[in-house]
């Protein structure tokens, strides 16, 4: 732990008392999957990109840092290797533990940084289950948190290999960026760069019409395809950097969301 | 080769199973004051360690540490996060079952909660006729902390030498230090707490300035990570046996092995 980052693993007790006493509050906990996503990126993808984020986001508001959350529902990834993680179901109920017990501990405001897909739609839901279930008012953030410098910059061709490599070198991960490297050429020399992705076969796109069908990703490239554009760390670390300022700036109406929200009284 | 999931393409995986790889560790770790000089991580930083030296040992893999489960005693101590048990426990039982339906054979669980390293693993064999395993970190330390000589603290500061968390090992034994010159001690357990304790299990919230792992009078971080990998290796031989019972079992054409109340060696004997 470094003077401006809390990470609550790191803390010694007296540490975390300290930041009690200080007036602390805040509790930043990612989550993350482990899943396939392509033949070039590691399982860990959207878990080290979150954890990256989540990481400036408490420098920047000296919040404290949970360990991550790691394990997510994959949906449709599944039949790669490697992929080991829950039905939403099993995600929420534990994440509802999680919550009442960090509000337990003494965290007033718990925020939430998602960074996996197939969390989408349970994280729109969460924060509003808890609050019913609770009476604990969490907050979800999900990708790039609405950062409209982060629109710009997926509009550049910052997508999630470029995002993970940079958080990778923010995590001081250059290892394993090096490995991506190799599997990216390898990658490359199978399928191309940045190749066309059939997205599915005929029929599935043609069902997928009626709304959301069950599915596997059939081709191995559909997560995520291979592009040498994108192994240079510097993009990503400065996506990064711009969506935790663009949450750290949004926080400030937290905690007077949560006095409002837990003690308003109904009509009834 | 990796052993960490995360740190592997799906491909890298693939490949290692079809060379017959089939196992894999979920540690378990926690978030829960321990020692003064010790870090709220500690159980899951040695849950960790403890993974990564099986599967390196076993070739095997290896999840990220399940982080924030319950905890005994410490939920009132500033740093500690308890969770609710049951959530826990479902989580881990479903985590189980997707390790099975993505090609592992041989499912291990690194943990401190004695709950879930023995019904999970039981109640799992029951569904699946798969033998996974729960491994006590505890119960897999015990004997070689006492032949080192040390207690457990080291045990947790070894972890840190495991992981290269140098950083945060001179935090703590700086902090142990400055425990021992002010001459502090830990505070007493509640008197009526340790007279049941001597019957049974009360439930209990610690007082404020016990911690169930003080410094200890020799602390040794070296010594706590030959601990870690003794045992790791210990556990590595075992989880040969793993693949040879659950062999057994696969060939195995019902579960009841007793006929007229007596055993089957037929049936069941061999290996």
């Amino acid at each position: 732990m470094t003077s401006d980052l809390r990470i609550l693993n790191d803390m010694l007790p007296n540490e975390a008392a300290d930041y009690f006493a200080e007036g602390g509050d805040l509790a930043i906990l990612p989550i993350g999957s482990i899943e396939h996503h392509g033949p070039h990126l590691l399982n860990g993808c959207d878990g080290y990109a979150t954890l990256a984020k989540s990481r400036e986001v408490a420098r920047l508001t000296g919040g404290v840092l949970f360990p991550m959350i790691s394990t997510s529902w994959e949906g449709a990834t599944n039949v790669y290797s490697g992929g080991v993680g829950v039905r939403e179901q099993f995600l929420v109920d534990y994440l509802l533990a999680v919550v009442q017990a960090v509000r337990k501990a003494g965290f007033k405001r718990i925020l939430i940084l998602n960074g996996h897909g197939g969390n989408y739609y349970a994280m729109q839901t969460f924060p509003q289950h808890c609050l019913r279930e609770t009476g604990i008012a969490v907050m979800t953030v999900y990708g790039s948190a609405f950062c409209p410098e982060a629109e710009d910059a997926r509009t550049k061709g910052v997508g999630e290999q470029g995002s993970l490599v940079g958080a990778l070198h923010m995590l001081g991960r250059d290892d394993l960026i090096d490995d991506i490297r190799e599997y990216t050429r390898l990658a490359i020399e199978e399928f191309g760069d940045r190749p066309d992705v059939v997205v599915g076969p005929p029929s599935q796109v043609a069902a997928r019409k009626l709304g959301s069908v069950g599915q596997d990703y059939n081709e191995e490239i559909r997560h995520a395809r291979p592009d040498s554009t994108q192994l240079d760390p510097a993009p990503g670390v400065e996506l990064t950097r711009q969506i935790a300022e663009h949450i750290a700036k949004h926080l400030e109406a937290f905690s007077q969301h949560i006095d409002e929200t837990e003690s308003r009284e109904g009509d009834a | 080769m990796r052993r960490l999931m995360t740190e592997l393409p799906s491909r890298v995986i693939n490949k290692w199973q079809v060379a017959g790889g089939d196992v894999c560790i979920l540690p378990i770790g926690s978030a829960e004051v321990l020692g003064p000089h010790l870090p709220i991580g500690g159980r899951t930083f040695v849950a960790e360690a403890f993974a990564k030296l099986l599967a390196e040992a076993g070739d095997g893999l290896y999840l990220p540490v399940l982080p924030l489960t319950p905890v005994r005693g410490s939920a009132k101590l500033a740093g500690t996060v308890d969770v609710s048990a049951l959530p826990v426990h479902r989580l881990i039982r479903a985590l189980m079952d997707d390790m099975l339906a993505t090609g592992f054979r041989r499912i291990v669980l690194v943990t401190y909660l004695d709950y879930v390293n023995y019904y999970l693993p039981t109640e799992f064999y029951e569904d699946h006729e798969v033998a996974a395993a729960g491994i006590s970190v505890n119960g897999a330390v015990h004997q070689l902390v006492q032949e080192a000589g040390i207690d457990n603290d080291s045990v947790v500061l070894g972890a840190l030498k495991v992981l290269g968390r140098d950083d945060l090992l001179a935090k703590c034994l700086a902090a142990a230090e400055r425990w021992k010159q002010e001459g502090r001690e830990n505070a007493p357990l509640p008197k009526a707490y340790e007279t049941l304790t001597k019957i049974g299990y009360p439930a209990v919230h610690f007082p404020k300035g016990f911690y169930p792992m003080p410094p200890a009078a020799v602390i040794d971080p070296d010594a706590g990570a030959q601990v870690l990998r003794d045992a790791a290796d210990e556990k590595a031989t075992a989880l040969e046996a793993l693949s040879r019972y659950n062999h057994y079992l696969a060939r195995r054409h019902d579960r009841g092995m007793m006929r007229g109340g007596q055993f089957d060696p037929a049936k069941g004997g061999a290996s």
